[in-house]
């Protein structure tokens, strides 16, 4: 059902089949909405003169529905193909919007966002007035040379304006510092001025931030801080830029036009550019992804981010329609537990459920009595139970904890081990999703909280369980053998009181893995 | 970690040459890795320590909370809304 356009494409729930002969940045847009863009060289299978395009993801979810799609050539604006097409079994148009209606697009980031293209005049100006007051604060207030970096480098060079598909505000800063430890401590000094002086900041990794700022409309503009520093011969810039780039394309710094403003820029923004981009900057490409060496990644999540290497895999599974097939009910682990606490005169005392994910057995030993802190990294699971909780006699508290950040670990443990009483520790499934340093810090954790009694309750997924069915298909795993768990627990200081194996002790639908139980003491 | 050298030092004579190169380096990058990680963790407990040592040493448990606090402000809270 061609509407009169030269380019042959089929468009079905899939993704889309373009010619081999098509090339360059492709815009997809649908009712009129930019949704994705895409490159079919890079992004593309298949051979017999035809490409197909998945989609990604994030997207595909939303597709469901009549949707009229049109394939737009991001550089002349040219509609190449306009189809309609009918996706999955609603009759309703397909819509790509947030909570609040507002149309969103896939970033570079592979994320559903709001960008720029869909804002107003007035928050445009709102932004670069943040992004002002952002990189003066930076500057004056943190001691950072700090200067315009990425996507808005590249759209005041180009054109003076923001770049429409971009949905962040991009600025860096030249650390004073070529060494990991220095330029780590650096930035968090960094963080916590800019936290004084009343910004909502999130750090993204040990080496850059984000700096939220909230826009008259009710939406929020990212403007997101990198750090770049030299060490031996090499420049980086956080995330992963690395290469050769001589200081005297940074300094002394310039200026270039942004919406009409003088901001400051490299000393020779085109070097940077190229640096950044590659020789082809100048031509405009939303599908841009960057193609980083593997081992450039490598290092730069070992120096900077190993804390929150997992930290997106659980906020995006917990944004997944995967989230709802957890189930609610409590696990058989947490009736045992509570039966065993019981048995030892703890029937309603203190549980620190640690990695709560849904907050399923946090749920269940709030209705038990007890007064429960449900501890994650990432909170979001614990939507989908929050209605159990509140109707509990017992209080839940939520907190956040990240136990692959050593700093977390070691600042909310002094905190419970404070407080007097005695605690228990409950940790189901949660030796499958950490690794080695993960497991370290939950051992310094559960010894220090429990300095004064309690039990830690630990069950998992046995290596007999490696190749076997799951309920979650492919998913961020560690199979650690018993024995591993006694020694380490042993070096701690810690005793094992219960140990048992087998399976049908934690069945998740039609999977019966071979599963650990562990209960151990850290006093004698 | 003293696996990790114990497994470098190892002479490669003992194993088939190209095994053992291989081996060699995947400890290697294993070693390197564990090495970079330490930045992190050794700027973490020196901002731990700096911020509580001085309080601590006054014996001051007002500013030791205060500072434990300011320390939690400065972590890597997710940027996610608990139910």
């Amino acid at each position: 059902m061609a509407n009169g356009t030269d380019v042959d494409i089929r468009v079905d729930i899939d993704g889309i089949v373009v010619p081999a002969s098509l090339s360059g940045a492709i815009d997809v847009l649908l009712d009129g909405q930019r949704v994705w863009s895409f490159n079919p060289d890079r992004d593309g299978t298949g051979t017999n003169g035809r490409r197909t395009v998945a989609w990604p993801k994030v997207l595909r979810r939303h597709l469901d529905g009549v949707s009229e799609v049109s394939l737009v050539d991001h550089v002349s604006r040219a509609v190449l193909a306009t189809r309609t097409a009918r996706f999955g079994g609603g009759s309703e148009r397909v819509r790509v919007v947030d909570a609040e209606g507002n149309p969103l697009a896939v970033d570079k980031g592979g994320r559903l966002q709001r960008d720029f293209s869909n804002t107003e005049d007035s928050a445009r100006d709102e932004i670069m007035d943040a992004l002002e007051q952002v990189m003066h604060d930076l500057t004056e207030k943190c001691g950072l040379q700090t200067y315009l970096m990425y996507g808005c480098l590249l759209g005041a060079v180009r054109n003076g304006h923001m770049i429409g598909h971009d949905s962040d505000a991009d600025v860096a800063y030249l650390s004073a510092y070529t060494h990991p430890f220095d330029i780590i401590r650096e930035c968090t000094t960094a963080i916590r001025t800019m936290k004084s002086l009343g910004w909502k900041v999130v750090k993204m990794s040990g080496a850059n931030f984000k700096v939220w700022v909230p826009l008259p409309d009710g939406r929020r503009c990212g403007i997101d801080v990198f750090g770049s520093f030299h060490i031996g011969d090499s420049f980086y810039v956080t995330g992963s830029l690395t290469g050769t780039l001589d200081r005297s394309a940074l300094l002394p710094f310039g200026t270039v036009t942004l919406e009409g403003r003088e901001i400051t820029a490299p000393a020779k923004p085109e070097e940077v550019l190229a640096f950044t981009y590659g020789p082809g900057w100048r031509v405009p490409n939303p599908a841009f992804h960057f193609d980083h060496d593997p081992m450039d990644v490598a290092r730069m999540d070992a120096w900077f981010r190993a804390p929150r290497r997992r930290l997106r895999f659980w906020h995006d599974f917990y944004k997944s329609p995967d989230a709802a097939r957890v189930p609610t009910e409590p696990s058989a682990f947490a009736v045992w537990a509570h039966e065993r606490m019981a048995a030892s005169g703890e029937a309603e005392g203190h549980v620190l459920d640690v990695g709560s994910g849904n907050g399923r057995d946090a749920a269940y030993f709030a209705a038990r009595g007890h007064r429960v802190t449900a501890l994650d990294f990432t909170t979001l699971g614990l939507k989908q139970t929050k209605a159990l909780r509140e109707k509990a006699p017992g209080q839940v508290h939520v907190r956040s904890m990240n136990l692959e950040d050593l700093r977390s670990v070691l600042v909310t443990g002094a905190r419970f081990a404070h407080r007097d009483g005695i605690r228990q520790v409950y940790a189901r499934g949660l030796l499958d999703t950490l690794g080695p340093s993960g497991r370290d810090n939950l051992w310094r954790f559960a010894s220090m909280v429990q300095r004064r009694g309690g039990e830690t309750y630990l069950e998992f997924r046995t290596p007999r369980s490696l190749r076997e069915h799951k309920h979650f298909g492919v998913h961020q795993r560690t199979y650690v053998d018993p024995e591993t768990v006694v020694r380490e627990v042993a070096a701690y200081g810690g005793t094992v009181v219960h140990r048992e194996t087998g399976r049908d002790l934690a069945r998740l639908g039609s999977e019966n893995p071979h599963i650990a139980r562990i209960v151990v003491r850290w006093t004698p | 970690m003293n696996n990790l050298i114990a497994r470098l030092r190892r002479s490669p004579g003992d194993e088939h040459p190209h095994h053992g190169l291989a081996a060699r380096v995947t400890a290697l990058e294993a070693a390197v890795e564990e090495n970079r990680r330490l930045n992190q963790r050794l700027a973490d407990v020196v901002d731990v320590v700096t911020e509580l040592l001085v309080p601590a040493l006054d014996r001051d448990d007002a500013k030791v909370a205060e500072a434990l606090a300011n320390l939690n402000k400065t972590l890597n809270e997710p940027d996610t809304a608990a139910g």
